[in-house]
Order: structure tokens, then sequence, then C-alpha cells
């Protein structure tokens, strides 16, 4: 295992950016901050973010004070694909057809109480940019599991680890037949900053699932975010690819996948796993390099 | 110029959303409010109305949208009833605090268990408290105008809330009737412009609906409060303008097709229609029955009902819904507005119609004049309340037919 790097200063934009006074309303090291700073950075100005209950939402704003200098509303935490619907058809009602819609919104927020209108909006191929930023928890509830939530991890509701796999939701996107699904880790900027690029110019549904851990969750120490989720996509954890109309493309190959327990070892949440329990995981990493082209 | 024609509710809706003109429509269907979609989806399709109509995953979603699109600038309708208002009722509360005024038609029907496709005003009475307009029409020719008049109440800035136009399932949905149907050039002149305010629009970026802190939230309520009290004086200068701009008769926050009399019938919806003939009836007999027909249920017209009722000895507040443990909402209400009046008139209650039984003009003046006389149950000092038609024979009754919830098969 290396030595962990320091969490490299993102590089503010001016669309984005934590006022001083909100500065503890998102822990150090957050992994969803870079994952909002690009997108807003490569977005704006001419953008809306439709954002549902979640750290996100916490930390874009205070009562006083807004993170996102486009704009942005708070929703309610199972419908922005819906509500992004409305504004996009109001946008184009009254011409402003070069405004991107965008909802920011985490794992449970998207695949659990919010699949039913993620569903309706990509089978409606409305022309929107969906980003879920994935901390694998519901961390704005204190990081219950969700079904985004990795095989085996410990979170408060399933202390003895999650019993389920991972939903495969970029694959479950693909699977509705919009122009643009791909994956991205906040570990590799140059790579979802390309797909933000990418997505900006594809019209209709937009699918981005951006890995973005939480030091809190996970068990790691804050510093760490990047090496941690480097591990995730260097072990074949976390794969990073794109589906363009149908076809899937690996956009970053590991050259020698690292073993999983390095990923594994860095982390609290998987502690109490058996040597078994992590040579099975790596298992199945393996067959899913296997299956992909 | 006005022109006559034969509409259901739904089709006098259908044409007033082609009159109004809104940009988006975001829908989900449900009996019987989905006849209304298709003339909408036919209008939009055929280039009649312009306006991005969309087919939501879910009566919810509808909502949703229908919020998110008037953050973005739009003039919205949408409509629903029973479940799918229900369905609803998280972003009710999002499009009031957000204030926007959206127009949504709910084609009242009795909500499930046990299933009913038929009349009563339980789903809308359900989200009373949701910070919406609530307009209860009594016909067809009231829901087309009632559409029309509250894209504008909605929309004025006074007011800048959402509203529903309440009509009943079947009775209003699928019955024909003649209706006056104004020009679409003066509707334009009526209406003016859309004014929504694009609360979300990047010429001036804004983030809303922060975590409020204890000191705030009451304000934000106490404006939507205020908007509301405003929207008592909009809606009769709305109803008094579409008057002069079309002809008939202006419509406010209540009606008295009569002096009221000693004795009064308060409804409102279908039944009101019902009571008109009922107590033009009652009086031809002698009996002095008056009618006091609830347009605005929210803002409830407290003070309008108390100018109204300032003579009277006896009122008989009817209403099609019912909560268990409690009472009909006209009841509660008329009788909470006259408490504290000088010598306020006894107010008896009558639950009548739920999932969509009929109600006669026999019946309604059978129960008149029997609150008139004084009995049973009305001979209560307090809490005098007829289940209208109630067939007591059915609750004995030990077959399982008879039971409210019905048998397998
Ligand atoms: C209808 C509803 N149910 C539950 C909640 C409580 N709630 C708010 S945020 C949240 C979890 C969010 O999880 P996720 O979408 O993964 O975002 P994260 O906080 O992890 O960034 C929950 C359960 C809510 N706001 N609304
Ligand atoms: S708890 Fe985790 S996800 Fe939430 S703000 Fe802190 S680091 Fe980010
Ligand atoms: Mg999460």
């Amino acid at each position: 295992m290396g030595r962990p790097t320091p969490l490299p200063t993102i590089p503010r934009s001016r669309r984005f950016s934590l006022p001083p006074v909100m500065k503890g309303t998102a822990c150090e090291g957050c992994g969803a901050l870079p994952a909002a700073d690009l997108l807003a950075d490569l977005l704006g100005p001419k953008m809306a973010v439709i954002c549902p209950a979640s750290c996100a939402a916490t930390f874009s704003l205070s009562y006083t004070n807004a993170s996102w200098a486009v704009p942005f509303v708070h929703w309610i935490f199972e419908s922005a694909p819906a509500a992004a619907t409305g504004l996009r058809h109001a946008y184009d009602a009254r011409g402003m057809r070069d405004v991107q819609v965008v909802c920011f919104a985490g794992d449970s927020g998207t695949l659990d109480i919010g699949f039913q209108a993620l569903s309706g909006a990509a089978s409606r191929n409305e022309n929107i940019l969906y980003i879920c930023y994935d901390n694998e928890v519901a961390m704005n509830t204190q990081g219950q599991a969700t079904s985004s939530s990795p095989a085996r991890a410990l979170t408060p509701t399933t202390p003895g680890g999650v019993p389920t796999l991972k939903k495969d939701a970029p694959r479950i996107m693909a699977a509705h037949g919009v122009p643009y699904v791909a994956t991205a880790a906040v570990s590799h900027l140059a790579d979802y900053r390309a797909k933000l690029k990418r997505a900006a110019r594809v019209r209709g549904f937009r699918y981005l699932h951006v890995l973005s851990p939480c030091p809190i969750a996970w068990g790691y120490p804050h510093n760490q975010t990047i090496e941690v989720t480097r591990a995730a996509v260097e072990t074949g954890m976390w794969m990073l690819y794109e589906i363009t109309d149908g076809r899937m493309k690996i956009t970053y190959r590991p050259k020698r996948r690292r073993p999983v327990r390095e990923y594994l070892a860095l982390q609290r949440r998987f502690a109490h796993l058996s040597r078994r329990e992590a040579q099975s995981l790596q298992k199945r990493v393996d067959e899913s390099w296997r299956a992909t082209p | 110029m006005s022109r006559a024609e034969l509409l259901t509710g739904n089709e006098a809706a259908a044409r007033a959303v082609r009159l109004s003109k809104p940009q988006v429509i975001p829908t989900y269907p449900i009996t019987p409010q989905s006849p209304m979609l298709e003339i909408i989806a036919r209008d939009v399709e055929t280039g009649l109305l312009k306006a991005e109509f969309v087919n939501m995953e879910s009566d919810y979603a509808a909502m949703a949208a229908a919020v998110g699109a008037s953050l973005g600038g739009a003039r919205v309708f949408t409509a629903t009833n029973s479940q799918g208002l229900l369905f609803m009722a998280e972003h009710l509360y999002t499009a009031s605090g957000s204030r926007c005024p959206v127009v949504m038609a709910v084609v009242n029907r009795a909500i499930s268990v046990p299933h009913s496709r038929y009349a009563d005003h339980n789903d809308a009475l359900a989200v009373n408290r949701a910070g919406w307009l609530q307009l209860f029409c009594e016909d067809a020719q009231e829901v087309l105008e009632t559409t029309i008049q509250l894209f504008r109440i909605c929309e004025d800035p006074r007011v800048r809330l959402p509203g529903m136009l309440c009509y009943e399932s079947f009775i209003h949905s699928n019955t024909a009737e003649g209706v006056m149907v104004p020009e679409a050039r003066t509707v334009d002149r009526f209406l003016g412009g859309v004014r929504v305010e694009a609360l979300l629009d990047p010429a001036v970026p804004r983030s809303l609906n922060p975590p409020t802190p204890p000191e705030w939230y009451t304000e934000f309520k106490f404006v939507e409060h205020q908007a509301m009290e405003a929207a008592l004086a909009v809606i009769p200068e709305v109803g008094r303008a579409y008057a002069e701009a079309f002809g008939g008769r202006p419509r406010g926050l209540i009606e008295t097709p009569e002096p009221v009399g000693r004795s009064v019938i308060v409804s409102m919806g279908s039944i009101a229609k019902t009571a008109r003939r009922a107590v033009r009836e009652l009086k031809a007999e002698g009996l002095s029955v008056g009618l006091l027909r609830v347009r605005a249920y929210r803002p409830f017209p407290a003070e309008a009902i108390r100018k109204a009722l300032g003579e009277a000895e006896l009122v008989i507040a009817i209403d099609r819904n019912c909560a268990a443990g409690s009472h009909g909402v006209l009841y509660d209400e008329v009788r909470s507005a006259l408490y504290g009046t000088a010598g306020p008139p006894r107010v008896v209650g009558v639950i009548a119609g739920l999932g969509g039984r009929d109600v006669t003009v026999r019946q309604l003046k059978e129960v008149a004049r029997r609150a008139l006389k004084g009995e049973p149950p009305f001979d209560k000092r307090d809490d005098a309340i007829e289940w209208l038609g109630l067939d007591r024979a059915r609750l004995r009754d030990e077959s399982p037919q008879a039971r409210p919830l019905a048998r397998a098969g």
C-alpha cells in the first residue's frame, strides 16, 4: 500500500465554492465537493441545478449563503428528475433551450426513493443531465445502507455487513436506451471532465455516476479521499467507462489491477472481512472484468 | 361574443385550458379525469394549443414537474383526484411554499378503501391545509369560468398561490350541459400575459429553499397566509371582471341565490345546485329556507358567511365529506365562523352523497323540514348530525356482501 497522498487542493471554480461561513456544512475531504465543483465549472453559467435532500443539498446552501453561483433548488428527496422535466419543458416553451437542466443527487435519492422518477425521465429521454454522486450510503441521515452500498460493507443499518450486491445503476440506466451513460471517480478528474464535456454536447437524457467517497462513512482519514478513490479504480472495484448510444467503452484500464484487499484495507467499513470474504469479492471483480469488452 | 355549446364538465375544463394557454401540462391519468387529458393532448397535437404536454410516470411526478415548470416561469396546468391527489400531497406543499401559481383540476372522487370511482369531496378536503386555493363548482358552466378565472387569480401578484378547480366525478365530469364559451381573443385580453416569475433563471441565479431556522419559518407561513387573505378580495374581483367581459353572473366567494331568510342550507358543489331547486319548492310550500353556496372553500370566506347569515336562526350544513370521529368541514367551519357573533344561529349538520350516492331534491326538502321541526337527530342540542340516507338495516346484516370490506371474488 502506498503512502497516503494529501488531498490535492481542487481548483475552485467561480461557480461552486463553500462560502467561509458555510465551511462546516461539508466535511473536509468530502468526495462530493470535487464532483460538484467540476460540474459547475464546466457547465455554468447557463445551467440550473436541482438537488434533492442529501449531503450535497446540505452543503449547497444555508439560510443566508449559497455555494452555487447558478440557479439552484434544494428539492424534495424523491423527485428531482420529475422537477427537472418540468423545468426543462418550461425553458423549452420559453425559448431557453441553451440552458442545461442538471440533477445533482446522492445514491439513495437516485437509486432507492428516486428510482421511479429517474426511470420515468430516462424513459421519456428528457433532455437533462443527471449526476449521481455515489458515497454508497444515505449519509445525510448518518450513513444507513442504500441499494448502492457495496456487498459486505458495515453501515449502521447493516451491522453484520451489507448482505446484497451493489445495484448496477449505470447499466440499468443504459438499458433505458438513453444516449449517454458514464461512470467517473473523483480521483480521475481528467476523465470526469471529458465525460462532463461530452455529456454537455449530447441532447436527451444523460446519466453520470461519480464515485464520491465519504471519509466518515467509509472510515478513512479525511486526507485520503483521492487515495481511496484511486484504489477503487486501480483494484477494478470501480470501473470507468461510458456507454454511447448503447456501445460500451472502457475509458481507463488499470495497467495491472491491484488486489482488491488493498482497497478494502484502507477502510474501516470492511475491517471485519475474513480472508475468504475478501477472496470472494476479488473473484467477483475478476469476473466482471472478464465480462467486459 | 360567447357561444353556447353542449359540453361535459371535463370538456368544459379542457376548453378553458385551450383558451387559457398554459405552456406546460404534466399529467398522469386517473378516472374520470382522463377524458379531459385526452382532449388536451389532441389539442396540443393538432396545434389548437401550443404547450408542452408531458406524460409523467405518476401523479406525484406530475405535480413535481408542475412546480419545476412553474419555477422556470411557465404557466402550468394539471389535473388529478382521489388517490392521485393524496399521492401528490408532498408536492402540493412544494407548490404553495414556492408560491407557484399552478392551476389544477381536481375531479372530486371518493378515496379508497372502500374503492369507489364516484364523487365526494374527501380528496380535496384531505389537503385543505396545503396552501392551495380551492374553488368548488356547481355545474359545467362554472367549471369553464372558474378554470379561466383561476389562472388570473393565482397569477395575481397579490396572491401567487396555486389553485384547485374542484368539480365532481361523473356528476360533473361526464354529464353534458349547455355552456357559454367565450371567444379566444377576449380570453387572451382577460388573462393578459403570463405572470409567472421564473425563480430559477440563469440571468438571476438564486438558491431556493434553504434550511430555514425557527426565527424565519413563521414569517414564511404568515406571508402565505396573507396571500390567501388577499385572494378573498381577488376572487370576487376577477369574478366581476369575467362577468363584465363575457356576461353571466359575477361569481365570488359565496353565492346566495335569494335572500337567505331565517333557515339556510349551506353546501357546495353539485349538492348546492340540487338545493337551489329544493329551496324554491320549499318556498312554494310556504317554508322560509334559503341557500348559501360556498364557492371558495380556501381561502375560507368566514366574513362573507357571517354577513350573509346575520339574520339566520337555523343553518343546515350539508357536507359531501366526512371524517371519522369528527364532523363535516362545512358544519365545523361555518359554526366556527359564527361563534361569538351576537345571537348566532343554531347549526346542524348533514353528511350526504358519499362515494357518489345520489342526493335528491326530495331528500333535501325532507331533511330541511325535519331540521326546521327539530325532529331527530336535530333535537339534540349539540352535534346534531344526520347521515343522509344511511341504511341501518345494512349495518345489522351479517351477510358478507353487506360489510364495507367486501369478500373476495
Ligand atoms: C421523503 C423523505 N424521506 C426521507 C428523507 C430523509 N433523508 C434526507 S436525505 C436522506 C439520505 C440521502 O442519501 P443520498 O441520496 O445517498 O445522499 P447523501 O446524503 O448520502 O449524500 C434521507 C434518508 C427525506 N428528506 N424525505
Ligand atoms: S458526511 Fe460524508 S458525504 Fe456528507 S458532507 Fe461529510 S464527507 Fe461529504
Ligand atoms: Mg449517499
